[in-house]
């Protein structure tokens, strides 16, 4: 599949291709078009099931992130995250915070919380709510987790030693959370290996916020139970916010979306025309 | 004490399938049916030879350290084979590398590729580039020796994630024969859009095996194979008797599990 | 006693070991706390790991700067960089935390406002190469390529919320697509996975893997 090269290294047609997309993509950004954005089932459940959470419940947030996935994700956890703060403030939850990723999660975790500051700033760290950062070990550190969470969580980001912070007092295990957020843009079968709600009576629930290719790999485990339910990338994170009523980026990004999946159905539907115009006008060859 | 009565069964059940397959593979070696992109390895990397360009490889995200370790070691046989070639031929390789802990093995592997090819002077370490663990580090890598040296191969082999579309994209545009094979689904159809052989799902850890001829890998994959009869049986059983009406099956499985 | 270190049979001992504890401590339920020491203990290995690839990639790069090989340029920008964001990392500020020498404003800039957009832009080139795909090989060479097209085309208006202002009925089939046939294929790649690592380990145990041990043949 030779490329032909011209004005330089790199084929125009690409160049075309791309300059088009970024056109498309970003048009919308500007002018907003506002397509309305259908609630898809599995997002209203995992709506559901943080609005379940009642007073003492505790909500661990883990990101198996890095801050590159951030554009498809984080409309998703900044979602969340401005959910869980507001039932801080209204219901006296607790939440814990800390990413397993081994590249780049606690930017990620900056990142987000930056973007919800005006949602935390008021509340009482330490007590409502505890950042860990990155937890080394990725899988074994989800494992020490479920079994001895002071273990894992020996300090928490600004290095105050487990024993120091009073919302950790009587978290010993997994059993002892209520439910959990896990946004991953890698493996999601880490989760019901590690934190299986079959597996651990405490545990009522867990979300799994991921990318929309990775939707079918932790389908069998949300049949089985091992998964309660799960937040479909960009899209699952635009649902999200017009279920909290807060609108952002992944509403935003949902018309420059559409417009770019009608931009790769339209090249699908060229180039085989096209081909298939070529290929009748050439004389039949036998196949090698 | 909680005994797990059903995995464990189950897993001694693998392990001696496993067993009496390479013990049956010492003694006759396993029939594995031919790989299209094991079979022209020679072509490309002759191909390479012609051109004056080199062959590119990768083995992705995976490492030899999780679940995708199977994989990895399955696309590092399959890079011996590339380096056996590339030495063969007088051929430079390059090898884009995410995981510090391969480096060595990697080093070892494609040194002993042209050894055995007849240009051992031809290999320098400079041929194992470490990009760091930093995945975004491994795309630009590729992304820039690709559009640079315009390899006349490309290959990406193993657990791989968004490097794959990255890798073969890139590989379309400059021209390059391309190879790919991951069990990682998702990708597939980029890799089968883009590439001109593919190994699909478990066929990589298949081709792993033939490449090394080694008898405990094929005996392991024929083992493995086994076990999985047995389960399409299982699941077979099971779906005629739901539709028939009858859970009996059902619920003897689940008695079983526990 | 250096003659016994060396020899193959202790690094599949010490695995054996270290594996056959932990498998037992699953299947039975007994022993966790050694188990989970186990385990504990891999997470510090693990962070071993990266000091090795901190040395892999610093000797990489010295090499080509000392030997003025071909772009050494850009291993000595990117040895400039790395040590800028080492020393922001080791010596920034972070929560109350005010920092040696690095202050909290510059050490977010760094990482807030220069590495994680350069991080967000190169997997966007995954967006862009994906139209490369799609004008170059998306051809219907055959009856299974145009079926993976067109189904291709039924989950882009699946996901975007367009395809259900088109026609409400790519909703239900996008779903079904998504939930039953493709989750179908995931089952079986995922079993696959699961008993290929199965096989490892048990050909590792039986002294027959020995990749990890860094000979290979």
């Amino acid at each position: 599949m030779a490329a032909k090269t011209e004005l330089g290294r790199f084929p125009t047609a690409d160049r075309v291709i791309f300059l088009v997309f970024l056109i498309l993509i970003s048009t919308p950004l500007v002018v907003l078009i506002g397509l309305p954005i259908p609630i898809s089932e599995s997002t209203r459940k995992s709506y559901e099931l943080m609005n379940s959470l009642k007073s003492g419940d505790v909500l661990v947030m883990c990101f198996e992130m890095d801050v590159g996935a951030f554009p498809a994700l984080g409309p998703g956890d900044m979602a969340a995250l401005k959910h869980a703060f507001t039932m801080v403030k209204e219901k006296g939850i607790k939440v814990i915070i800390f990413g397993t990723y081994e590249s780049g999660v606690k930017i990620y975790i900056d990142k987000i919380l930056q973007e919800t500051k005006e949602y935390w700033e008021s509340l009482n760290y330490g007590v409502d709510w505890v950042n860990f950062g990155w937890i080394p070990g990725h899988e074994t550190a989800m494992a020490t987790f479920a079994r001895d969470v002071h273990t894992a969580c020996s300090v928490d980001v600004y290095g105050t030693p487990v024993d120091e912070l009073p919302i950790m007092k009587d978290i010993k295990t997994i059993n002892d959370v209520t439910g959990i957020w896990y946004t991953t843009y890698s493996s999601p079968d880490m989760l019901p290996r590690q934190w299986s709600p079959l597996e651990w009576p405490g545990l009522k629930w867990t979300i799994c916020s991921t990318l929309f290719g990775t939707v079918s790999w932790l389908m069998p485990y949300v049949n089985a139970g091992s998964i309660t339910s799960y937040v479909a990338d960009q899209r699952g994170g635009a649902e999200y916010e017009v279920l909290i009523g807060k609108r952002g980026l992944g509403c935003k990004f949902m018309d420059a979306q559409s417009l770019g999946h009608i931009y790769g159905i339209a090249l699908i539907i060229g180039s085989n025309v096209y081909y298939l115009y070529t290929h009748a006008k050439k004389p039949k060859r036998k196949e090698e | 004490m909680h005994v797990r009565v059903f995995e464990l069964v189950t897993f001694a059940l693998l392990c001696l399938l496993i067993y009496l397959g390479i013990a049956r593979a010492k003694k006759t070696k396993p029939y594995v049916r031919p790989f299209p992109a094991l079979e022209h390895i020679d072509e490309a990397v002759g191909r390479a030879a012609e051109m004056g360009k080199s062959v590119h490889y990768c083995t992705g995200w995976g490492g030899l350290n999780d679940e995708w370790a199977p994989v990895t070691t399955a696309a590092l046989a399959i890079m011996g084979e590339f380096a056996k070639a590339c030495g063969k031929y007088g051929v430079p390789m390059r090898y884009s590398c995410i995981r510090s802990h391969i480096v060595p093995i990697a080093e070892d592997i494609i040194k002993f590729g042209y050894d055995t090819g007849g240009h051992p002077e031809m290999y320098t370490p400079d041929m194992v580039y470490y990009t760091s663990e930093e995945q975004r580090a491994l795309m630009s890598a590729m992304m820039g020796y690709i559009m640079r040296e315009r390899p006349a191969v490309n290959c990406i082999f193993g657990a791989t994630k968004y490097e794959t579309i990255h890798s073969v994209g890139t590989g379309a545009i400059a021209g390059s024969m391309q190879f790919a094979g991951t069990p990682r689904l998702y990708y597939l159809p980029i890799i089968l859009c883009t590439c001109d052989y593919a190994l699909i799902g478990e066929e990589v850890y298949a081709a792993g095996a033939v490449v090394t001829g080694e008898p405990h890998q094929l005996g392991s994959v024929r083992g493995v194979d086994f076990f999985k009869m047995i389960i399409i049986a299982l699941i077979a059983i099971s779906v005629i008797l739901s539709s028939a009406g009858t859970d009996w099956f059902q619920r003897l499985i689940e008695f079983v599990a526990g | 006693m250096a003659v016994i270190l060396k020899r193959g049979e202790i690094p599949i001992i010490l695995f054996t070991v270290v594996s056959g504890i932990i498998l037992f401590s699953y299947f039975t339920g007994l022993i966790p706390e050694v188990a989970d020491e186990l385990i504990g203990w891999s997470i510090i290995l693990v962070s071993f790991s990266y000091i090795l690839g901190l040395v892999t990639l610093l000797r990489y790069h010295l090499v080509r700067i000392r030997k003025r090989e071909k772009y050494w340029p850009y291993s000595a920008i990117l040895l400039a960089f790395f040590l800028m964001f080492l020393v922001s990392g080791l010596l920034g500020g972070v929560g109350g935390y005010e920092g040696i020498a690095v202050s909290k404003e510059f050490k977010d800039f760094l990482w807030l406002h220069m590495l994680a957009p350069l991080q967000t832009g190169v997997l966007s080139y995954v967006g862009f190469y994906m139209y490369t795909v799609f004008f170059r090989g998306a051809r219907t060479r055959s009856w299974d390529i145009g079926i993976m097209l067109i189904t291709a085309i039924l989950l882009m208006l699946y996901t975007a919320p367009i395809g259900a202002a088109i026609w409400p009925g790519f909703v239900p089939i996008g779903a079904w697509l998504k939930d039953v046939a493709n989750s179908g294929a995931y089952r079986g790649i995922m079993i696959g996975v699961g008993i290929g690592l199965i096989a490892l380990w048990l050909r590792a145990v039986l002294g027959y893997e020995k990749s990890y041990l860094g000979g290979g043949r």
